[in-house]
């Protein structure tokens, strides 16, 4: 994979006057593909007839901005194809039925965002989904399992990018529906995902959460079974990968990461998280659900040392 | 005076590195002392020595760094204001020192051991009393990786209490990309064997100079620490306050803001900041951060009080903070992420 040896988990925070390795690096090579990704736009509309005279301010539907698509490239075919699904399984593009986010550069290699949103319309339920950054030391971030109260997908997260690569998602629907959908993502650049800023703040934090109602009614609104809402869930955790020297003494921080996460509403599932360190340190998870009508969303989390997050959430009534 | 010089070769590179000793040394002294040059590469691990010369100070002279001394007795060196690169050989940040009746101390070491070794030199020109102290004003390489020079010249190390952790947690990466973005000719001799004693506040006397050190909670970083040279009322601020050079946020932004705040009601006339102009006045120079910072705060905070997510937060944020700044685009969207997931929490 290319991993680097020891310390390079550390190198996030590695140039200065702080930590910008990436863009740095990626400056020259980043206004090319921001000049060829305008030119394609610019191309784009003018071949498309309706935008004759048009306004600039038009954008084209996503999924026709494909701005950076994947590279192939031989981890995802030689190695980690086979650990997400069999050899077997045909991997359908997914790019009409799914929404897929991601940034062509990263600002912060230890924060990337990312979105997977199933366009209306797919007609089927995803049942899991498995987000993987090819490159990374643990290319799978994570594997997702919905609930049917997730309804129509809508997720975010944040990862951490090692070197350049491929992120894709893996979802596979209730039929046996198998598609992918990915971008290419700058980041990194020998540096890696992040050294945690203030150990003493991290270890002092661990398992703190909250649950942001994005309901932004202020429960003016009534809350109605059937509803699509969206929450954030925010997990304090450091989620140490064990690549981390200490010079001093050349110890490694042993590794410590969230690796299951369960999210559910008056009993209900609406997901269910197995994970790696790939997430981002504070992991959020920002997500649609379809309101089931009960009173509180209950999450639960372990981590690689057996600790057990819990906390239950009231939801607001509404009026 | 002489100085000791080692063709030192790391990986198959040759270059005559700068040892400073602890004493000032006459040739004698120096050739008598040229077999510590083994001792210096035993400890460094891929080093060997191939030759060692004693030069005399004033020949010297000619690589120390440009200096300008801002108040008497004050030197700063002006770093560029532009991206790390092999041609700048990464001097793009401010250090100096400050001279006593009895000694000397360094603020900041630079980004290489050469940049160290410059210094060394500039101090050198100035004076032959002895370095007491190498202050760094917090962990980022810029400011740190030349520290080693002013250790073997005898300095004590000085650093906020976070500062050795934090340096530690990420020397071995700061070496690496420092290989990478000035190349191994411009970074050669740099180990990063930097040992600082924790500093929550205290005054050190260079004799009828007394520098006030005072460290902060999580600020620019975990690790900041002031330096207020009280005889010429001024304040070297570390990378607390930027001028032209893009603000970096590696910390806590609310931190930052509230430290800057404070620190204006300061009794200083005159700043040092960490990138920017070698001096400016105080405290009106740390405008220019503060208002980038508290704009970027409330630019975010709109943000998430709107509902939006990290992703589409970073898409349109600050670009009416733009203003002069320099290297914008390598700085700006990265302390927009970190200030997001800072407050998002709030």
């Amino acid at each position: 994979m290319g991993y680097p040896p020891q310390g390079h988990l550390t190198t996030i925070s590695s140039t200065f006057p702080c930590s910008f390795v990436t863009k740095r690096q990626l400056k020259k090579g980043n206004a090319m593909m921001k000049r060829l990704a305008l030119s394609a736009l610019a191309v784009a509309a003018l071949t498309v007839p309706a935008l004759a005279g048009g306004s600039s301010a038009f954008t084209l539907p996503p999924y026709a901005q494909l701005q950076n698509p994947m590279i192939d490239g031989p981890t995802w075919d030689e190695v980690v194809r086979s650990y997400v699904v069999e050899d077997d399984v045909f991997l359908q593009d997914g790019e009409d039925l799914i929404s897929f986010d991601a940034p062509i550069t990263a600002f912060d290699a230890a924060t990337v965002p990312f979105t997977v949103s199933q366009r209306a319309g797919m007609g089927e339920r995803i049942t899991k989904m498995t987000v993987i950054v090819d490159e990374n030391p643990m290319p799978i971030v994570g594997e997702f399992e919905f609930g049917p109260l997730m309804g129509d997908i809508d997720i975010e997260s944040r990862v951490r990018f090692d070197v350049f690569s491929n992120i894709r998602v893996v979802a596979e629907t209730e039929t046996g529906g198998t598609y992918m959908v990915g971008r290419f993502v700058e980041a990194a650049g020998g540096c890696s995902a992040t050294v945690t800023r203030d150990l003493d703040v991290a270890l002092a934090t661990m398992g703190k959460m909250k649950l942001k109602d994005l309901d932004f009614s202020g429960g003016a609104t009534p809350r109605a079974s059937g509803d699509v809402r969206q929450a954030q869930l925010m997990i304090r955790h450091p989620m140490f990968t064990g690549m981390q020297a200490h010079k001093g003494t050349l110890n490694m921080i042993d590794p410590r990461f969230i690796e299951t996460l369960e999210v559910t509403m008056g009993g209900e599932l609406l997901f269910k998280m197995t994970g790696g360190f790939s997430i981002s340190e504070d992991p959020s998870f920002r997500f649609s659900y379809i309101d089931n009508g009960s009173q509180e969303m209950k999450v639960r989390a372990t981590d690689t040392d057996g600790a057990v997050f819990e906390q239950t959430f009231p939801l607001n009534p509404g009026a | 005076m002489f100085e000791l010089l080692a063709m030192i070769c790391i990986e198959g590179l040759c270059q005559e590195r700068l040892l400073p000793a602890p004493a000032l040394q006459t040739e004698a002294a120096c050739i008598a002392g040229a077999a510590r040059a083994e001792g210096w590469v035993n400890a460094r691990q891929g080093a060997s020595v191939q030759s060692t010369r004693c030069a005399a100070l004033e020949d010297l002279i000619a690589g120390a760094a440009t200096v300008t001394e801002m108040t008497p007795g004050a030197f700063v060196h002006q770093g560029l204001i532009e991206d790390t690169t092999k041609r700048n050989a990464g001097d793009v940040s401010n250090h100096g020192f400050i001279i006593g009746e009895t000694s000397v101390a360094v603020i900041d070491a630079g980004y290489s051991r050469a940049l160290g070794e410059a210094l060394y030199l500039a101090i050198r020109a100035q004076t032959d009393k002895p370095i007491s102290h190498i202050i760094f004003t917090h962990m980022h390489p810029d400011h740190t990786l030349g520290g080693d020079v002013f250790l073997e010249a005898g300095a004590e190390g000085l650093g906020a209490p976070k500062f050795q952790s934090a340096y530690d947690n990420r020397v071995l990466g700061y070496i690496d990309a420092q290989t990478r973005l000035i190349g191994a000719e411009n970074g050669h001799g740099t180990f990063g064997e930097i040992k600082a004693r924790e500093v929550i506040e205290e005054t050190i006397d260079l004799g009828a100079r007394h520098l006030r050190l005072m460290s902060y909670p999580t600020a620019h970083t975990t690790n900041d620490m002031t330096i207020l040279d009280e005889t010429a009322e001024t304040i070297w601020m570390g990378d607390l306050t930027f001028l032209g050079h893009t603000p970096a946020l590696d910390g806590s932004i609310t931190g930052w803001i509230a430290l800057l705040d404070s620190l204006k009601a300061g009794e200083a006339r005159r700043m040092v900041p960490g990138h920017g102009p070698a001096q400016v006045a105080f405290p009106s120079g740390a405008n220019p951060t503060l208002d980038y910072l508290k704009g970027l705060a409330t630019s975010i905070r709109a943000s998430i009080a709107k509902g939006e997510s990290l992703q589409t937060a970073l898409k349109d944020t600050g670009e009416d903070l733009r203003k002069d700044w320099k290297l914008w685009d390598e700085f700006h969207l990265r302390n927009a992420t970190n200030a997001y997931i800072e407050l998002e929490w709030e």
